[in-house]
């Protein structure tokens, strides 16, 4: 049932972000249209809004997100969700891996936007990329092995995946507790309310645990390896604190348990 | 034979509101039961307990034997009082979805339903009048073959000369054996299919007969309805 639930539940979705991606590429076919018969304004013109578009998508997807999820489980559209044969578990799941997989295509058009902006306007003035991209690959090569620059690629994945999926889950506990009873009385505000609520104390908790709970990954000839150093200059380059990510980890897994429960238990579908 | 619903001490409040107080009965399957009160008795209530939609209750409450969860809900056909479907939707994608995740839903039926209804596949939810809707929705409950039906007000926002086309629709295409439980106010468009009646108002069973008894004393389920809810309103 998951995979049915996720197959409809990005059909459904798609309606609200698909137009974003469409006015991307629009937008790149145009600019590339201006560059080829040499029309300086449009191709301007085209530059600026692909920036704007970069930076939207992400305010767009998050917007998206917000709105499928309190439609289609707190609205009208609650009385088809939650009397379909599924577990609230399995609603909720299909719910975030959807709402991640939009994430993170945002997060990564809005990034190659940015950079393919950045790398144009560049070029225009003369400037020469290839050297800058080497740079880079120069900067990672100081680390101390192949296995070591593989890992630390993953591992800085990982936490940006986790900051999402951490994201996601305030999200939705947020809207999921407005939905209750008792906050119901607020309105509109019960979620934005609970939401920096949640996220205030999500970032104190992770700024209090990456500055006093020294958990360090450090790259090593043998990869990374874990540490328990007191400063991060005892650790060297590249090393990373992980005790704020590892507390995101387990925030998130209760937001989402907690949310379940909600859903399961108190949420009053009007 | 297990009965298809049984609930035995079922109280809901909302707050201080009780909306529910200590409320027992059970059907036999295979019947047609008219859930009957005033607007605000806790018909919807007890319909929202029955479909899987309320779990803060408390009381004992069994579909089919089972508590209400996800295995009821695949044995119950619900027809809520609200519009449910999304906006982006053709009526072709409601139907999709329905069959998705309800193994007795009955495709072929439902597009033939389409036809007769008139109504188009390909438009979208979003441009069909209030009425086209719910005929929709009425498409998407009547073709499952289901064991126990429950409509919230079927005919709430239908004009009187659409109600017996739906009450004919409803009654045509519900499988032999399945159990019906109807919720409306509108008695007299609807007592003549009843086997059962259920009436319910401040927070109480205030009748639980079998529709024949109540012609067998010689009065109608509308002049039931009156004598029961006019003294619910007076000890109110």
């Amino acid at each position: 049932m998951l995979g049915k639930l996720v197959k409809n539940e990005i059909k459904a979705s798609a309606h609200t972000m698909s137009f974003i991606y469409i006015a991307a590429l629009v937008t790149i076919g145009i600019m590339l249209l201006a560059y080829l018969v040499d029309v300086m304004w449009l191709s301007a013109l085209a530059t600026l809004a692909l920036m704007f578009i970069a930076l939207i998508s992400l305010v767009v997807t998050f917007i998206g997100i917000i709105v499928n999820f309190s439609k289609t489980l707190y609205g009208p559209q609650g009385y088809l969700s939650f009397t379909l044969p599924v577990s609230s578990r399995a609603l909720l799941a299909s719910k975030a891996i959807v709402a991640f997989f939009w994430m993170i295509i945002s997060y990564v058009i809005s990034l190659a936007l940015l950079v393919g902006v950045y790398m144009y306007a560049t070029s225009m003035v003369g400037e020469d990329n290839i050297e800058m991209i080497k740079m880079l690959i120069q900067m990672f090569s100081s680390l101390p092995s192949e296995a070591a620059i593989r890992q630390y690629l993953i591992l800085l994945a990982f936490t940006f995946f986790i900051q999402i999926a951490f994201l996601v889950a305030e999200l939705f506990f947020s809207i999921t507790f407005a939905n209750t009873r008792i906050l119901q009385k607020l309105g509109g505000f019960a979620p934005i309310v609970v939401f920096f609520v949640i996220f205030i104390i999500g970032q104190v908790c992770n700024f209090l645990l990456t500055s006093h709970v020294p958990i360090i990954v450090s790259p090593t000839d043998n990869g990374l390896t874990l540490g328990f150093t007191q400063s991060m200059l005892d650790a060297g380059n590249f090393s990373m604190g992980i005790s704020g990510y590892l507390f995101q980890l387990v925030a998130t897994i209760g937001l989402f348990v907690a949310t379940e429960w909600l859903m399961e238990h108190k949420v009053n579908i009007k | 034979m297990e009965n298809i619903i049984s609930v035995k001490n079922l109280s809901k409040s909302y707050g201080s509101h009780q909306v529910l107080n200590e409320i027992s009965f059970d059907f036999a399957p295979g019947q047609i039961i008219g859930l009957l009160g005033p607007n605000g008795s806790g018909k919807s209530s007890l319909i929202k307990i029955l479909t899987g939609l309320i779990h803060d209750y408390s009381g004992e409450v069994l579909i089919d034997g089972e508590i209400p969860g996800p295995s009821t809900k695949a044995k119950v056909a619900y027809l809520p009082e609200k519009s449910y479907l999304a906006d982006w939707m053709r009526a072709i994608d409601a139907i999709r979805y329905i069959a998705d995740f309800y193994g007795d839903f009955d495709m072929d039926k439902a597009l033939k339903m389409l036809d007769v209804f008139q109504l188009n596949p390909k438009q979208k939810i979003k441009s069909m009048s209030k009425g086209m809707q719910e005929k929709l929705q009425l498409i998407l409950v009547m073709c499952r073959n289901a064991k126990l039906y429950i409509l919230d007000e079927p005919l709430g926002g239908v004009d009187p000369a659409a109600r017996a086309f739906i009450l004919d629709t409803i009654m045509k295409n519900h499988p032999e054996g399945s159990t019906m439980l109807i919720s409306t106010h509108l008695i007299h468009d609807v007592e003549s299919i009843f086997d059962h009646a259920l009436m319910i108002g401040q927070g109480k069973v205030l009748k639980n007969s079998n529709v024949q008894e109540i012609y067998d004393e010689g009065k109608t389920l509308e002049d039931v309805f009156k004598e029961v809810f006019q003294y619910a309103w007076q000890i109110g």
